[in-house]
């Protein structure tokens, strides 16, 4: 019993011990899902913090200073971490829901079938998706939810690619001929054999897909295509911040930019701590990192 | 040389292929729902006389395959409309705008192989060291900053603390009026010109989102070079020139040649993703190129500026993949001749 309800602990131990970047960069996520759980009791925002400090800088009271409303800058930037788990998150998820069948349908069907949607998804990455993301929204009008939509649609793109190109891997091996001669159906093929051998290819690419759809969401944000002003979104925030935080109200902007960038720095260690480990288990030197799509 | 003929025709082919498909989104665009064509075009409180006049100047009344057709011919043709807010012809005005971010992006994308290509290297001839821990680490530092959130920091650091590089103004200081048109390059234009001023206030103009640029590409490089001097060293001349005992420096220069055609990649593919990070750093530095443009007509719905300019930045991919790809054959046929 103890062996098993502490399992998922233990693999944790186990890759932070094996790879320090990994270890760090899910410290640092860990200590800002916590500060996003004690925020609303500890540091309620929105609140009118009691004194008349309007736009005032970083002090002891306010760490972050206050911004034009007198709020408290800590706990709304605190406050934003809901956006910028949520919504990458939910974009991700969809984005697997969707690609990943559609990527295995593809390899398994093959033929031209297959060559049709690989071009297809190869037209839509010619464009830059860091400008796709956001022209979308504006096309599907500027809220939350579209963005979310948005992001997936382009994820899904990139997930399809990397799963067509798993089980096309597997298949040059003989792997689905060699399966489908032992009289293997199709649904355990899809589901025995096929999804474990290409987790490995997947999960690895899941923090690098988070990043880029943070730092995607925080540029619709900061177009002004996002949550409507006033939220706490980061993006959103550094966009009215940005001609008073050259103007000496620094603190404005450089919080939520400074959060924007944590967040996104410990994904890439995440990424690139999974590709080490993962790399050293295939006995490689390193293995191959993908590059920044946009 | 036939070999290649086929192969530059299938390309040809596969291209044109690509081509509908990025135009398919940009007529997509527009009618995701936001409001219809017709209200995006005339506003909520046009007249239906009005409104009809538009349908039938934009062929809004045609069947939607046809509407995709006759869009497909007209930017085929060349003419890629006017703005809707400003009535600008948005191919001319693209192309007028050109210059102002090739600048940008020329300066960045060798900055930042200057910079990001010899630490790579560094960082992989000292695997697993030290220097190689911190180079990656501050690469994945700058991995993590979208373009605007860098652009912003770098402004408040050294506009706003130091006072040492200039306001986000544009191309030219405010208080001088841009040089006669040779290149296009307002550095450049004022040395032709023989104009000091103009030469050290573009160049001053010029630094800050070159910086941030390179920085960028220069933090993406160092991982991926790294990455390709890492594979040749599992190679087997590699590991015949070490047990030939060859100095240090021999090793770097043999693993760099044979990196060579993955770094010309890499850089190639930071070039690609320099189209869209040039675009946020003009929107930040109010840069006046394309990519400002692109975006303020994103934020303001202007989807006749935006269909052009997804187009643009579909053939600017094309464009630098069809070459990076030719500098690899290069490599390639230096490698079989040998």
């Amino acid at each position: 019993m103890r062996t098993h309800r502490f399992a998922q602990l233990r693999l944790l131990r186990g890759v932070t011990r094996r790879s320090m970047a990994a270890g760090i960069g899910l410290a640092i996520l860990l200590g800002f899902a916590a500060a996003m759980v004690v925020q609303p009791v500890l540091l309620p925002h929105g609140a009118a913090t009691g004194d008349v400090a309007i736009l005032a800088g970083p002090s002891l009271r306010h760490p972050f200073g206050t911004d034009a409303n007198g709020h408290d800058v800590l706990a709304r930037v605190l406050h934003g971490i809901r956006y910028a788990f949520a919504v990458p998150l939910a974009a991700v998820l969809l984005a697997i829901a969707v690609g990943v069948p559609a990527g295995m349908a593809a390899g398994l069907v093959g033929g031209r079938t297959d060559r049709v949607l690989q071009r297809l998804f190869q037209g839509v990455m010619t464009v830059p998706p860091l400008l796709l993301a956001p022209a979308l929204v504006a096309g599907m009008g500027p809220s939350v939810l579209h963005a979310v939509i948005a992001l997936a649609a382009l994820e899904a793109v990139v997930f399809a690619r990397i799963m067509g190109a798993e089980v096309h891997a597997l298949r040059r091996i003989g792997f689905v001929e060699g399966n489908v001669a032992m009289g293997v159906s199709l649904p355990r093929l899809v589901a025995v054999h096929l999804l474990p051998n290409t987790m490995a290819g997947l999960a690895g690419a899941i923090p690098r897909r988070v990043a880029w759809a943070l730092a995607t969401f925080a540029l619709i944000g900061f177009l002004g295509l996002g949550p409507a002003a006033g939220a706490t979104e980061w993006g959103t925030m550094i966009r009215q911040a940005m001609e008073p935080m050259l103007a000496d109200r620094w603190w404005l902007g450089v919080f939520p930019a400074a959060a924007l960038v944590m967040v996104g720095f410990a994904l890439n260690l995440l990424a690139a701590g999974l590709t080490d480990l993962r790399a050293a288990r295939v006995g490689q030197a390193g293995a191959v990192l993908p590059g920044a799509a946009g | 040389m036939e070999r290649w003929g086929r192969s530059i025709l299938r390309r040809l082919g596969l291209l044109a292929v690509l081509l509908l498909v990025v135009l398919f989104l940009a007529f997509l665009l527009p009618r995701l729902g936001a409001a219809p064509p017709v209200v995006m075009l005339g506003g909520a409180t046009a007249p239906p006389a009005a409104q009809a006049q538009l349908r039938a100047e934009y062929a809004l009344d045609q069947p939607v395959p046809v509407q995709f057709i006759r869009f497909v011919v007209r930017m085929a043709s060349g003419d890629w409309g006017r703005s809707w807010l400003t009535g600008a012809a948005v191919g001319a005005d693209l192309l007028a705008r050109t210059p102002a971010t090739l600048e940008l992006m020329l300066y960045a994308i060798m900055l930042g192989s200057l910079l990001g290509v010899p630490l790579g290297v560094t960082a992989a001839l000292n695997h697993s060291r030290p220097e190689d821990r911190t180079l990656r680490g501050v690469a994945l530092l700058f991995e993590a900053m979208p373009a605007f959130v860098l652009a912003l920091l770098l402004l408040v650091l050294l506009f706003s603390w130091l006072g040492v590089a200039p306001a986000p103004s544009g191309r030219l200081s405010i208080m001088l009026s841009p040089p006669p048109h040779v290149t296009g390059s307002y550095f450049i234009d004022a040395i032709l010109m023989q104009d000091g001023a103009g030469a050290r206030s573009a160049l001053s103009q010029l630094a800050l989102p070159v910086v941030c640029l390179a920085l960028l590409v220069a933090a993406a490089l160092v991982v991926q070079v790294r990455q390709a001097i890492l594979v040749q060293r599992d190679t087997g001349h590699f590991a015949h020139a070490r047990a030939q005992g060859m100095s240090r420096d021999m090793l770097g220069s043999i693993a760099l040649r044979g990196a060579a055609p993955a770094i010309a990649t890499a850089i190639g593919g930071q070039l690609v993703a320099l189209f869209a990070a040039t675009a946020v750093v003009e929107y930040v530095f109010s840069w006046g190129g394309i990519g400002q443009l692109g975006l303020d007509s994103i934020a303001r719905a202007d989807f006749a500026v935006v269909q052009g300019f997804i187009l643009y930045g579909a053939l600017f991919t094309m464009v630098v993949q069809v070459l990076t790809h030719l500098a690899t054959l290069g490599f390639r046929v230096r490698v079989r001749r040998a």
